[in-house]
């Protein structure tokens, strides 16, 4: 019964997105419809959530298709509550592309073929899971602003901007939030990569993980550090620092669903 | 400029209109403005606001028919929005009125035009939107017409009528502007450097204003950007004195021309203009500076031939328009906001349409409108004078 209510959910994202690029497109500012459209949405896609959970009869964390559902809630959740604060109108139009995506790449993601191994229920797997999945969300709204601050930035350098210019917030205000969401993502997916290391000890007694989505992790880990201490150690601002969290984003994105194709750790 | 032809320009209805009529009161709007008069008439016909209190007191006695009076005297217009019972000369007393009250020795008459009614409030709509501006969708006139009203509240000059007309064309002003894109993008090369800087920086109060001489259009933009609070502005020019009185005007700090550079590290926005025929600001000059600082340079080169190498513009961070830039995106937005105008109107009819049903059901023994008599009182409740509600 989940099912019916998380597409209808996407049906509307959809048509808020659409709502919010028609007044785009319009030239208008003026976008609470497509805000409240948003709302609606959220609405049914908790409804769906709590249906999962109740079918499952946990919550739905345990496999890459319950955890796609979760991300694309979280972000929704996030989204809602920055935006009476942030007033950004074209955030929201940037943002359900990602929760689509979410959706999208749940419907392509099958069932696992075998039950996955019972892990030891404790402290460890609560920091490594949540920890994750909140980093995933943050980070993902980081490559939402960032997208914006490209797009900005082009208008500006272009000489000619266009409407987009007019309805996208300062140049400045985006490289904050954008090293912002930056900065909260990397503690919180640091948290999670600590947590899963910890995990695989209390199970394997190694340190070392051998596996493809840690490794990628490592280098998405890796990918954040470098554009912190960019912009936090050397002072860097502007196009290339933005460029590098955003293209990280995308190694993030296949980090956490196709590693799983080819993962040993994280085959569920 | 004929009767004919100033009453066309400024949009006055026809003659068959103009009728008196005794039935129920009037709105009238009676003035000049600047489509319809020279200005050597219309500087003349102005009244400054400390005189606007004793003249509509003066007007009410000479026409005691008259019931609700307001002024709306501004650079581009000066207007007498009027209700009266039963007037049938009113419009020929009232010109006669501003001649006589003003001394002009010659007739008036041919740069007056006279709207009613409907098309009284067409007009005023039309006003608070910005339409009727030199500047299409410019926003001071609704301030202007705010400020008009409020003394025609204070002197208690005002009643049902015209209280009505002016909050709606207030609300009107809004509901156009928020609907439309008629004050979207600025139309002025001052104007314009202050919306792109304000996409860069944000909020511009805690920035840093440079000026490389002291041109005139580089004096402008210097003025657009201080009205909006910039943090400080510095003078470099080769005349010292002159770089001197500028930054004076500024409440800013002057400097030697060679030290340009120095005080480049500190600025965000650049405002270049000077005459000299090779470029000022290169990418050998910025580069070292861009390396060690970690925030934004919007340059702004307004001389001819340009002060700022072509090339800097490759530099990151580094937001460089000439005045060609700044010109198009100011003919640009100019023309976008003329395209706009066709969606006001349409809005400003629909509103008029309205305004006109509730001024037909204040005549003696009109039936209310039909449908909507409920909204109709709403709106009346709405609009009641301020004061009158406390």
């Amino acid at each position: 019964m989940s099912e019916p209510l998380l597409a209808m959910s996407m049906a509307v994202y959809l048509g808020s997105m659409l709502w919010v690029l028609r007044q785009l497109r319009l030239r208008r500012r003026h976008s609470a419809c497509g805000y409240w459209a948003m709302v609606g949405a959220f609405f049914l896609h908790t409804m769906g959530l709590l249906q999962l959970t109740a079918e499952l009869g946990h919550v739905p964390l345990t496999t890459l298709r319950e955890l796609l559902v979760l991300t694309g809630w979280a972000t929704a959740l996030l989204f809602l509550l920055l935006q009476p604060t942030l007033k950004m109108p074209l955030l929201g139009a940037f943002a359900v592309p990602l929760i689509v995506l979410l959706a999208v790449l749940h419907l392509f993601t099958p069932p696992p073929a075998a039950p996955r191994p019972e892990l030891p229920a404790g402290p460890l797997l609560k920091l490594h899971v949540p920890f994750l999945v909140l980093a995933y969300v943050v980070l993902g709204l980081s490559c939402v602003v960032g997208i914006m601050y490209l797009l900005q930035e082009r208008e500006l350098k272009s000489h000619r901007p266009r409407s987009l210019f007019h309805l996208l917030p300062p140049l400045e205000l985006m490289e904050r939030l954008h090293f912002g969401f930056v900065l909260a993502g990397f503690a919180m997916l640091t948290l999670g990569l600590i947590g899963g290391v910890a995990l695989y000890h209390q199970l394997h007694q190694s340190w070392i993980v051998p596996d493809i989505k840690f490794t990628l992790s490592l280098f998405v880990w890796i990918g954040y550090g470098s554009v912190l201490v960019a912009r936090g150690g050397f002072s860097l601002r502007g196009r290339r620092v933005v460029w590098m969290g955003t293209a990280t984003f995308a190694l993030l994105l296949i980090t956490f669903w196709a590693a799983n194709l080819w993962s040993n750790a994280h085959r569920y | 400029m004929s009767t004919s032809e100033a009453q066309r320009t400024a949009g006055a209805e026809p003659a068959a209109d103009i009728q008196p009529a005794c039935g129920r009161g009037r709105i009238i709007v009676e003035g000049v403005n600047h489509r319809s008069c020279p200005i050597e008439i219309r500087e003349r016909l102005s009244f400054a606001r400390s005189r606007i209190p004793e003249a509509l007191a003066r007007i009410r006695q000479q026409m005691p028919e008259l019931q609700e009076a307001l002024i709306l005297s501004t650079c581009n217009r000066v207007e007498f929005y009027l209700y009266a019972a039963c007037a049938p000369d009113i419009e020929e007393r009232l010109t006669a009125f501003l001649e006589s009250y003003h001394g002009i020795d010659r007739a008036i008459a041919p740069f007056v035009y006279t709207h009613r009614d409907r098309a009284a409030a067409r007009h005023l709509f039309r006003i608070t939107c910005g339409l009727d501006s030199l500047v299409v969708g410019e926003t001071e006139i609704l301030g202007q017409a705010k400020q008009a009203y409020e003394l025609a509240l204070e002197e208690k000059s005002t009643g049902k009528y015209l209280n009505q007309l002016f909050q709606k064309s207030f609300q009107v002003a809004k509901l156009v502007r928020s609907r439309t894109n008629i004050g979207r993008g600025s139309v002025s090369v001052g104007s314009v450097a202050v919306e792109l800087a304000e996409k860069i920086f944000g909020d511009i109060t805690r920035r840093r204003v440079m000026l490389i001489g002291a041109g005139e259009i580089s004096e402008t933009t210097a003025q657009a950007l201080h009205s909006r609070g910039v943090a400080s502005v510095v003078v470099s020019n080769r005349s010292f004195a002159r770089a001197e009185t500028l930054a004076a005007r500024f409440g800013g700090r002057a400097i030697r021309f060679d030290d340009w550079l120095d005080e480049l590290a500190d600025a965000d926005i650049v405002v270049s203009s000077t005459s000299a025929p090779h470029y000022i600001v290169t990418t050998e000059k910025l580069g070292p500076l861009m390396r060690r600082r970690s925030r934004p340079l919007f340059l702004i080169d307004i001389a001819v031939p340009r002060d700022v190498e072509p090339e800097v513009e490759r530099m990151e961070n580094v937001y460089l328009y000439n005045i060609d830039h700044l010109q198009t995106l100011a003919d640009e937005n100019r023309h976008a906001r003329e395209e706009e105008i066709r969606s006001c109107e349409a809005l400003i009819d629909e509103k008029v349409g309205r305004f006109g049903d509730w001024l037909d059901a204040q005549a003696p023994g009109a039936a209310p409108p039909a449908g909507r008599p409920a909204a109709a009182d709403a709106v009346e409740q709405e609009l009641e004078p301020r004061e009158a509600r406390g």
